[in-house]
């Protein structure tokens, strides 16, 4: 007799293929066989997704039951016996396999999924040599669904992963199923393309080539490629990524499963924006501008060009402006080389206005999978759906399997995928005051004493029933809440004053704080010390004699059109940058080519404070050389001490040592008061438009969240101002006005305009007027 | 023992024995040919100069798969492919380096569409550096060429395959 094996209330024994294991009570058999190493071939299921069991691939056979049960749906039992080699399982696995092949076209030379393709592996496995069908087979027609994914639906098994992907992950529910029987189909039915921002995962979850990747589309097999660890270059989320590269460039981006992060997801942005890689004006050779004639050197006299016009200025009259889509290794080196240099005019935050809360970490109290523990999710000035897809499938989840209340406080309806508790949408100025009453309700409940001038404020703020009703479960002891500041917060010209709402908020629920990173690696600008007592606001109207721009464009700044203006009158403008735009070229003195993240060896510090590292995945192209060899480079002929790297492992060491801490919470500010009379603009950079890479990427470029010249307004402020669809008029801001489209739109509050950033708005003036053709 | 061997040498019987197989020879049908003005006959699966090979209706064939790229053992082959405006699966690039290649056939074999083939021709050299790569367009070109040849031959050898 073998010794009886104590087994915990939660696990049961059972075995498979007559090998024992001690498993989850409530599991299904697949997922203990995938556990154990036993495999079992499946189409319809899959780990992240509800379990649907209509391929019938997975059918086993179970001890006493008379007939061969799908293994995806059964749960364990004790002492349950399984076998899935045995000829019932083997045969009906072949059966349903026959079945499968009946419809799907066996042409897999010319298929896209070939070589990677699950029917086709599995095929192997259990399908026959020949086939003995020999009647018509179905066609399915193909729908355009955007720019993205490219459709064969033929092939299409119904499986039913993407209509689950799409309903449960992204719960967008843009695909279905109609019809019934071997007439199924998936499709969107109404001719519309699929929109979601995580769309692109639908590629990877098609266990056929239904669905496949349209800007890779016959481009190469995935048995000619090589994969390369990578870390997301658009958010700060920094998702875990395979870069799939032929001869050295990369053709497309696979999620890198990362249950911390990004599960085994990743936005469309961060899986389609490296395509923007090959842009029309990439700078593939070092290049300077003298008497107004560009002309391409080599890469010593580039250097000694850049190092004249650096030593031409002293350190502090050098301004340094950074993208925040560089490594941790260039920031570093970058600040130590200019700080060496005595220049204290460094900064990243090249999009934000407001400057009142002193340069600091962001402040992130917990990881992504904490998000799902919190029973009040507050959303204060972000579309957290473009900004961070991934924190907004994890807000989703919460929602939706912990019954989490998520509230908004936002400028603009932004549609997201979740129920809304309370949905406080109003034009730029009043969502501040209700952000400020709801601290007064909570102010009122708690009898806390508000103090200070931030504390005045608050108390002059009207109290709401309903914002006293989310404030009452805020201060609830059984809720933990979740404060998510987004970048409409982080660029608004009130920014200082949010945040000390919310750290006071915070402070008083017993809340904690999620406040989005700009960019892929603002942080770890932040850590590695582009920062100095200045702000990037007061140094593009500074007169600084010398610029030097790291990796950004003039799309990056919050003020485009005084940016252009400031460098084009400086004595200087040094460019280190992968990319140069027409705008660049005309203030530019050298353009000095450096490769892009996914190109270096280099870290992305992400929102959490995680420094991932990563190998060059792609070839520089032509003469572009790393970022931190040329500064490393510059370093020296500068004569600055401390650049004798030989290896980027030398630089990552004193990045590793760098202090990671939050200098302290956020301050308590002067308030500036805001009062606009008329309409109230809201602007704000699109999904696509985040940096220089996202910007290229036509793929990107052509979907429906791409920016555009429109003007949006709801149809009650267009009634008073005699507005009409697509009706062309003139936005003044200040004084600089652009022309404009009218895009009637009822996400939009009333008395509030929303147009896109790039069309050359700054965020932090409030007040424009709309002038129609008429008048 | 000794007379026998005398005897032998004395009437010449072997060099007269060897004489015959060379006078036979003289009257027999020569085998030498005289290449190049005259050629032995190759067989059907002869295995020479490459070709890519088009439908009747001047399709190319070649849906770049790449399965020959594949299969290549000398990596003789580079393929790159891109949707064509008519949707359809084609190849922008189809080389093969002649001096990589060991006229394996394996690349014939992997074919689903019958479209890269390896023809009879054995007869090429190169004068110049670089004359050793086929592109897809003297590919094509080598098929129009032979097609009829080429088409023959898979005729009179597909019932073994």
């Amino acid at each position: 007799m073998s010794e009886q094996k104590t087994i915990p209330d939660n696990m049961v024994r059972i075995e498979i293929d007559d090998k024992e294991m001690i498993v989850p009570r409530g599991s299904m058999v697949i997922e203990a066989a995938d556990n154990n190493g036993i495999s079992i071939p499946r189409f319809c299921y899959h780990k992240k997704l509800s379990i649907a069991a209509n391929c019938r691939m997975c059918m086993v056979d179970v001890e006493k039951v008379p007939k061969p049960l799908p293994a995806c749906a059964t749960p364990v039992m004790p002492d349950m016996k399984v076998y899935t080699k045995s000829k019932r399982a083997i045969d009906a696995q072949r059966n349903v396999m026959e079945f499968l092949l009946i419809n799907h076209p066996l042409d897999c030379p010319v298929c896209d999924q070939g070589g990677e393709c699950e029917l086709q592996d599995i095929s192997m496995g259990y399908g026959r040599g020949v086939s003995r069908y020999q009647d018509e087979k179905r066609v399915a027609i193909d729908e355009d669904i955007g720019s993205l994914i490219s459709t064969e639906m033929t092939r299409c098994i119904t499986c039913t992963r993407c209509v689950r992907f799409l309903e449960e992950i992204s719960g967008t529910d843009e695909l279905g199923g109609i019809g019934r029987g071997d007439r199924t189909q998936i499709g969107t039915m109404v001719g519309r393309s699929v929109d979601s921002v995580m769309s692109g995962n639908v590629i990877d979850l098609c266990p056929v080539g239904a669905l496949t990747n349209k800007p890779f589309r016959f481009k190469a097999r995935s048995w000619e490629m090589m994969s390369a660890n990578g870390i997301s270059m658009h958010d700060a989320i920094g998702s875990n990524l395979f870069y799939h590269t032929r001869k050295g460039e990369i053709l497309r981006t696979v999620p890198r499963d990362n249950e911390s992060l990004n599960e085994a997801w990743i936005s469309d942005r961060d899986r389609f924006g490296v395509l923007g890689q090959n842009g029309d004006d990439r700078i593939l050779k070092p290049m300077i501008k003298q008497a107004g004639v560009w002309s391409e050197v080599d890469w010593p006299k580039a250097m000694d060009f850049a190092v004249k016009k650096l030593q031409s200025t002293s350190g502090k009259d050098t301004t340094v402006l950074t993208g925040s889509q560089s490594t941790n290794e260039e920031y570093f080196l970058l600040s130590k080389l200019f700080k060496a240099m005595n220049c204290d005019n460094l900064d990243y935050r090249l999009n934000q206005s407001d400057f009142s809360q002193p340069h600091n970490i962001p402040r992130v109290d917990l990881d992504l999978n904490g998000v799902k523990d919190n029973q009040q999710i507050v959303i204060i000035g972000s579309n957290v759906n473009h900004e961070q897809p991934i924190l907004a499938h994890r807000i989703r989840q919460a929602w939706l399997k912990n019954d989490a209340q998520v509230s908004v406080f936002n400028a603009k309806d932004y549609g997201f995928r979740f129920n809304i508790f309370h949905n406080y949408i109003a034009n730029q100025i009043e969502w501040v005051k209700g952000l400020g009453s709801l601290a007064h309700c909570v102010a009122d409940l708690t009898k806390v004493k508000l103090t200070g001038e931030v504390g005045e404020w608050i108390d002059n703020q009207a109290t709401d029933e309903n914002l006293n009703h989310l404030a009452k479960q805020l201060i609830n002891k059984d809720n933990n809440a979740l404060f998510v500041i987004g970048q409409v917060a982080n660029n608004h010209p009130q920014a200082g004053l949010i945040k000390a709402i919310v750290e006071w908020l915070a402070d008083n629920t017993d809340g904690k704080v999620y406040e989005m990173a700009c960019g892929a690696n603002s942080v770890g600008a932040e850590i590695c010390g582009v920062t100095s007592n200045t702000n990037a606001a007061d140094l593009i109207n500074s007169k600084s004699k010398s610029f030097v721009i790291y990796q950004a464009e003039n799309d990056d700044f919050n003020r485009m059109q005084l940016a252009h203006e400031t460098f084009d009158k400086a004595d200087s403008v040094v460019v280190f940058s992968s990319f140069a735009d027409k705008n660049m070229k005309e203030v530019a003195d050298v353009i000095l080519p450096i490769g892009l993240a996914s190109e270096v060896a280099g870290s992305f510090f992400n929102n959490f404070l995680e420094n991932q590292k990563f190998k060059p995945a792609a070839n520089l192209p032509k003469e572009a050389k790393p970022g931190w060899r040329v500064l490393r480079v510059l370093g020296n002929m500068l004569n600055v001490d401390g650049f004798d790297y030989d290896d980027i492992s030398e630089v990552m060491a004193e990045v590793d040592a760098l202090s990671t801490k939050r200098k302290a919470s956020f301050q308590p500010i002067e308030v500036t008061h805001l009062n606009v009379d008329g309409l109230v603009l809201h602007t704000e950079t699109a999904i696509y438009d985040v940096d220089m890479l996202s910007r290229r990427s036509n793929a990107l470029q052509e979907t429906i969240h791409a920016s555009n010249d429109c003007l949006s307004l709801n149809s009650s402020e267009a009634e008073k101002l005699k507005l009409e669809n697509a009706m062309p008029v003139t936005l003044i801001q200040g004084d600089y006005s652009v022309e404009l489209f009218i895009n009637i739109d009822e996400s939009i509050p009333t008395g509030s305009v929303f147009a896109n950033k790039c069309v050359g708005l700054r965020s932090d003036v409030l007040e424009v007027e709309v002038r129609g053709e008429s008048s | 023992m000794k007379m026998f061997k005398y005897l032998k040498s004395l009437t010449l019987k072997e060099l007269l024995k060897g004489m015959t197989v060379t006078g036979k020879y003289f009257f027999k049908r020569k085998f030498t040919i005289r290449y190049p003005e005259e050629k032995t006959p190759k067989s059907d699966r002869f295995r020479g100069l490459h070709a890519l090979r088009r439908y009747e209706n001047g399709e190319e064939r070649c849906i770049a798969c790449k399965l020959c790229e594949a299969v290549c053992p000398a990596l003789a082959i580079s393929i790159d492919s891109e949707q064509r405006e008519d949707g359809t699966r084609r190849t922008t690039k189809y080389e093969i380096d002649l001096f990589k290649c060991i006229y394996c056939g394996f690349c014939e074999e992997s074919c689903p569409v019958d479209s890269i083939v390896l023809t009879d021709i054995h007869e090429f050299h190169f004068e110049t550096e670089g004359r050793n790569v086929l592109d897809k367009q003297q590919l094509l070109a080598i098929g129009d060429l032979r097609e009829k040849e080429v088409a023959e031959c898979r005729q009179n050898d597909s019932e073994y395959r």
